[in-house]
């Protein structure tokens, strides 16, 4: 969590490789990611890491099952291995009615949960969220945030989201707040509603 | 690959309108190559079948060293018995006017239709022929037999039509030369029996539809100092497949007795033996003839013509590369555009896991796709073009229907290296994207830096294009330093100068066409300059069509104007294989003649000379009785006088040019060259003067007189006929030049020196007002030709062109969207279309323009430097140049419509929501 241009984004990019820290040194599941070669770099954005984007950013030329079985084409998969692997996910995201429907044929929270099965083709450790739910209503984005914890448990994946809205933050059990670039902020959200999360990240930040 | 590959086939499919432009602008660029490989093929194979039928197949040819003169018939003996010979045929040429007395019906007074007979003839160039020639068994026969016995004749097409109804008197007035169009229905009937007299004009036309020479038919040779021969056709052949002149072929004995004089052949060709090497038998048997034969191989005789082929296909390849840089740059410009489009996506792929190399290739497939398509459909296409060309206009299409491979190869290659080659800059493109700088950014401004360096790139193209013809007197290099660098570098150049082009149009003319278009003040202008390449590269596209045009008629304009057109024919001429003093003395009595001249063209070899890699170029020793000629000619002296020159030339040894070759060559009054006739003995001569042109080098390819497609004679030189006796062996008169009386008609003169010398030898006469309007005639319809390729290049562009428009919306349908959203009105977008392709069609315009006189300017520089045709203005033609702007601008509004239309009929909601 935290206010605008505070770094939560840029966080999230250089977790995911997307972008290079300027000094430091960063670790994901035991691996140096700011060392990373760019063909290591793009591999590990494959296989070891699943990003969410908040513009939901499915290819609008692919139709849902087609954008979840991106990353194994990318990776030279056969589709016989992928096509079922991809419609598995669907299923269990509530969309194997979408599976042959375009971007544009598909609602925004649909959309957003074809781009969380398509992060979770490989079985990623770690799966980030740049403010998923920006796009969404409240009662859609509920539902994202309750999926998105289901998922968590369910593949064993840790969840990274970055967000600025109490509420997605209280279906995480950890919360980093972060203001000016540093950490402000760590806690724990069990026992904590929006409204108490909410309380404790603007002491961080008025801090 | 495969994960390319679903990037590219997913962009390709998905985008099925865009990329059907795309795909249609390389398969237009691709069927024009293919249709003008086909049409090439075709007057190629044209010109080899007239080549097999006039030379055949032999290795090696006998010719008389002089013009007129005869090979004896021991010669013929001699070869035969040569080792290394299989088989020796020889032929005597000879002109005839030929007759036949037809039975036709003419109107009479009164109105009646009576039978009458009238003598219907033409004069032809006979071929006599051995029995057993391959070239007379060669003759494509559409009725009868070949000749079997002396005073049999097989006549072509052309000779019989002239021998119709429908000819009668056409003859006198028609030049002897034309293409083969040739209907015969009377062949197919036998002859009618005819009535008295016919009551109606239907009747008697479709009587008289069936009066022509038939099979079984005898026609007369008239002889106009002797008596007439009569000759039985057997045969109708088909005329040659590139037209030319009426001709007749028969056995060696009629046409020996046909021509008098002395007895002999005219050619004696060679087949030698599998295994013996032409050259090298040549060298061994030439010293044993007798004098006047010259013994030759068919490569050395035949070489000019291979050689010009070989140029077809080198000019060729070069319009090939254009054309196919042209589409390389659309797919370039609609691919980049399209790049653009789909930066955020393509981010997300690189986010998810994509090489660089995975983006970069998919985005050579989709070029190469693209090129490939066009490579598949276009030249099928191409082919059924020119066939279709070919079969409508059938006299224009002399060789049939040809496929020929290797040019074809050139479309197709083209096509698909046009694809790949237009991906290569969005491909390197899209390896460069970093995922969160795409993702992050909807638009960057385009420096002023970039757009100088962009200009100033272009220039140093269009400068090294200057400086490649304009800093060299050589022709060679300015030739093949223009093909292979300048000419790219000059078409990469203008294409990089649309960029500041269309950034000063948009600047300069926005605001005045904004208020035109009633469009918000500076909204046009900075729309321009957001996307200054896409609208830049989009007028590029445009202007190569223009650029042509311009070019093309600058530089015609130019030739008719200020060389052609300054030229001063004699008043008539009449022509021969080895016209009689007689016929000279016969003009002479006609009483609207006030002189004539007799002149002899012969063939030489200079030491200097043409494009040696191309066309070879002889040139022409035209020889004449200086006294009445120069008084006759009217020459113009630009060095020395006319009595000192007339002098010097009766004492033999000198020779006047014209002013073309002392451009070309830098020698006038005073040098001294080399002339070296058909035996190889070489003379020297002294330039005595310098003069306009007389046009005669001109006169003898109208009249077709000697090798035409062998030699190409584009200069002369002008000597006594002494020194052509003296020193070339020759004083055969092939022309006759006539001055008329002042008050003389050109047509009815000429009509009456025909009648006058119909079975004098003579093959054609001419007016020099004639000739001259029938050169300027040719000219001016090879200007309208090129120009219909001009608008079929801009029709090319113009698919690009809707595909970059459709393209660049689509690309900016956000912030249409939001433009709307805010309160723009449908027809606010549909007026910034059409704004913009407004600009971008001036821009076209201006770059057009420029590239164009640049162009003429080049073919001017290759005019001087290798034929030597200097003082040509440069005056660009205003109305071609209009009319080409015109059609500029029409096309690019009609290209940007479609997209216009679909742009007005979207919600504001559906151009936002599409983005993201």
């Amino acid at each position: 969590m935290g206010r605008s241009g505070s770094g939560k984004s840029t966080l999230l990019h250089v977790l995911g490789a997307l972008d290079a820290p300027d000094s430091g040194e960063i670790e994901v599941g035991g691996t140096r990611i700011d060392t990373l070669s760019e063909r290591d770099a793009t591999v590990y954005r494959r296989t070891g890491v699943g990003v969410v984007f908040q513009r939901y950013n499915l290819l609008a030329t692919m139709t849902a099952v087609e954008n979840v079985e991106l990353p194994g084409v990318l990776a030279g998969e056969k589709q016989s291995t992928l096509r079922p692997r991809a419609e598995k996910l669907l299923d269990e995201l509530g969309l194997s009615d979408r599976a042959g429907h375009r971007p544009e044929a598909m609602s925004g929270g649909e959309q957003q949960r074809v781009a969380i099965a398509r992060a979770l083709l490989f079985e990623p450790p770690v799966l980030l969220a740049d403010e998923p739910t920006g796009n969404l209503d409240s009662r859609t984005a509920e539902a994202l945030w309750g999926l998105l914890a289901r998922v968590a448990g369910d593949h064993d994946t840790t969840v990274v989201m970055v967000t600025h809205e109490p509420a997605a933050a209280a279906h995480c059990s950890r919360v980093l707040v972060v203001s000016d670039g540093l950490i402000a902020d760590d806690f724990e959200t069990e026992g904590l509603d929006a409204g108490g999360v909410a309380s404790r990240a603007e002491r961080a930040l008025d801090a | 690959m495969r994960a390319a590959w679903r990037l590219a086939r997913s962009a390709l499919w998905t985008r099925k309108s865009r990329s059907a432009l795309l795909a249609a602008a390389v398969t237009l660029s691709t069927a024009l190559v293919a249709a003008v490989a086909c049409a090439m093929g075709s007057v190629n194979a044209a010109v080899e079948d007239q080549l097999a039928s006039q030379f055949g197949t032999a290795q090696a040819r006998l010719r008389p060293a002089g013009t007129g003169k005869v090979i004896p018939f021991s010669v013929l003996e001699q070869a035969r018995a040569w080792a290394g010979v299989e088989r020796a045929d020889g032929v005597r040429q000879t002109t005839s006017s030929v007759a036949f007395d037809a039975t036709l019906f003419e109107q009479q007074q009164g109105g009646a239709w009576e039978r009458v007979t009238r003598p219907l003839g033409s004069e032809a160039l006979l071929t006599g022929y051995a029995a057993g020639d391959e070239r007379l068994l060669a003759t494509g026969l559409i009725a009868g037999r070949l000749p079997e016995a002396p005073g049999e004749i097989v006549i072509d097409a052309l000779l019989a039509q002239r021998m119709t109804a429908a000819f009668i008197g056409e003859h006198l007035t028609r030049p002897a030369i034309e293409l083969a169009s040739v209907e015969l229905p009377h062949l197919a009937q036998a002859t009618p029996d005819l009535p008295e007299r016919v009551g109606s004009d239907a009747e008697a036309d479709r009587l008289n539809a069936l009066v022509g020479p038939r099979p079984g038919d005898t026609l007369r040779s008239v002889r106009l100092f002797g008596r007439d021969i009569p000759l039985t056709v057997v045969g109708v052949s088909r005329p040659p497949p590139l037209g030319g002149r009426p001709q007749a072929s028969a056995l060696l004995a009629t046409v020996d007795r046909l021509a008098g004089g002395e007895r002999g052949l005219t050619e004696i060709a060679l087949h030698l033996e599998d295994g013996t090497d032409a050259e090298a038998f040549v060298a061994s048997e030439r010293g044993g003839l007798p004098a006047g034969v010259l013994l030759q191989t068919t490569e050395r005789i035949t070489s000019g013509i291979e050689r010009n082929l070989d140029s077809n296909k080198v000019g060729f390849i070069i319009a090939s590369v254009l054309a196919f840089m042209s589409a390389a740059f659309i797919i370039m410009t609609g691919l980049t555009t399209g790049l653009a489009e789909q930066q955020r996506s393509l981010a997300v792929v690189r986010a998810i896991g994509a090489t660089r190399g995975q983006l970069a290739i998919a985005q050579l497939l989709t070029g190469g796709v693209t090129g490939l398509t066009g490579a598949l459909l276009g030249t099928p296409l191409g082919v059924l073009m020119a066939w279709t060309l070919l079969a409508v206009f059938r006299d224009c299409g002399p060789g049939g229907r040809r496929v020929p491979p290797v040019t074809l190869t050139v479309a197709v290659l083209g096509s698909v290296l046009a694809g790949l080659g237009g991906a290569l800059w969005p491909a390197y493109r899209a390896s460069r994207l970093r995922p969160i700088e795409a993702m992050a950014t909807r638009a960057s401004a385009i420096s002023n830096r970039l757009l100088v360096g962009v200009g100033v790139a272009g220039l140093l193209g269009i400068g090294a294009m200057i400086a490649i013809v304009g800093g060299s007197d050589d022709g060679q290099f300015v030739f093949w330093g223009y093909a292979t660098i300048g000419l790219p570098a000059m078409f990469i150049g203008y294409f990089l100068v649309s960029v500041p082009a269309a950034v000063l149009c948009g600047v300069l003319l926005g605001p005045v066409i904004s208020r035109v278009l009633g469009l918000p003040r500076g909204l046009l202008t900075r729309v321009i300059r957001a996307t200054p390449f896409r609208h830049g590269f989009t007028a590029g596209a445009m202007m190569a069509g223009l650029a042509l045009m311009v070019s093309i008629w600058t530089n015609g304009g130019s030739v008719m104007r200020d060389w052609l057109g300054r030229i001063e024919f004699p008043d008539a001429f009449v022509s021969g294989l080895a016209l009689s003093p007689e016929a000279q003395a016969r003009i002479d009595a006609l009483p609207f003649v006030n002189a004539t001249a007799a002149i002899t063209l012969h063939p030489v070899e200079v030491d200097f000379f043409g494009v040696r890699a191309l066309q070879q170029y002889k040139t022409t020793f035209v020889a004449f009785e200086p006294t009445p000629f120069m008084e006759m000619a009217a020459l113009t002296f630009v060095e020395g006088d006319e009595d000192t020159a007339r002098a010097r030339l009766e004492a033999g040894g000198a020779v006047i040019v014209a002013r073309e070759f002392r451009v070309a060559q830098g020698l006038g009054l005073g040098d001294t060259f080399i002339c070296r006739g058909a035996d190889g003995v070489e003379h020297e001569f002294e330039i005595v003067g310098v003069v306009t042109s007389p046009g005669l080098e001109l006169v003898s390819k109208f009249f077709n007189i000697g090798d035409e497609f062998i030699d190409q004679a584009l200069h002369a030189v002008f000597g006594s006929r002494k020194d052509l006796r003296e020193r070339f062996g020759s004083d055969a008169i092939q022309l006759i030049q006539v001055d008329l009386a002042d008050d003389a008609d050109d047509a009815e003169a000429i009509a009456t020196i025909r009648r006058e010398l119909f079975g004098a030898g003579i093959l054609d006469a001419g007016s020099g007002r004639q000739i001259k309007q029938q050169i300027l005639t040719f000219v001016g319809g090879s200007l309208v030709v090129f120009s219909a390729v001009a608008v079929g290049s801009m029709l090319v562009a113009c698919f690009g062109v809707a595909n970059l428009i459709v393209a660049g919306i689509h690309a900016r349908r956000y912030e249409l969207g939001v433009l709307r959203a805010i309160g723009g009105s449908r027809g606010l977008l549909v007026r910034l279309v059409a704004g913009e392709a407004i600009v971008i069609a001036l821009a076209a315009c201006v770059v057009g323009t420029c590239m164009g006189v640049q162009a003429a300017w080049a073919g001017q520089r290759l005019y001087e430097t290798l034929i030597g045709i200097g003082d040509l203005r440069r005056v660009p033609p205003s109305d071609a140049i209009l009319w080409g702007c015109v059609f500029v601008l029409s096309l690019t509004l009609l290209a940007a419509a479609p997209a216009a239309a679909w742009l007005n009929r979207r919600r504001p909601v559906e151009l936002v929501a599409g983005c993201g």
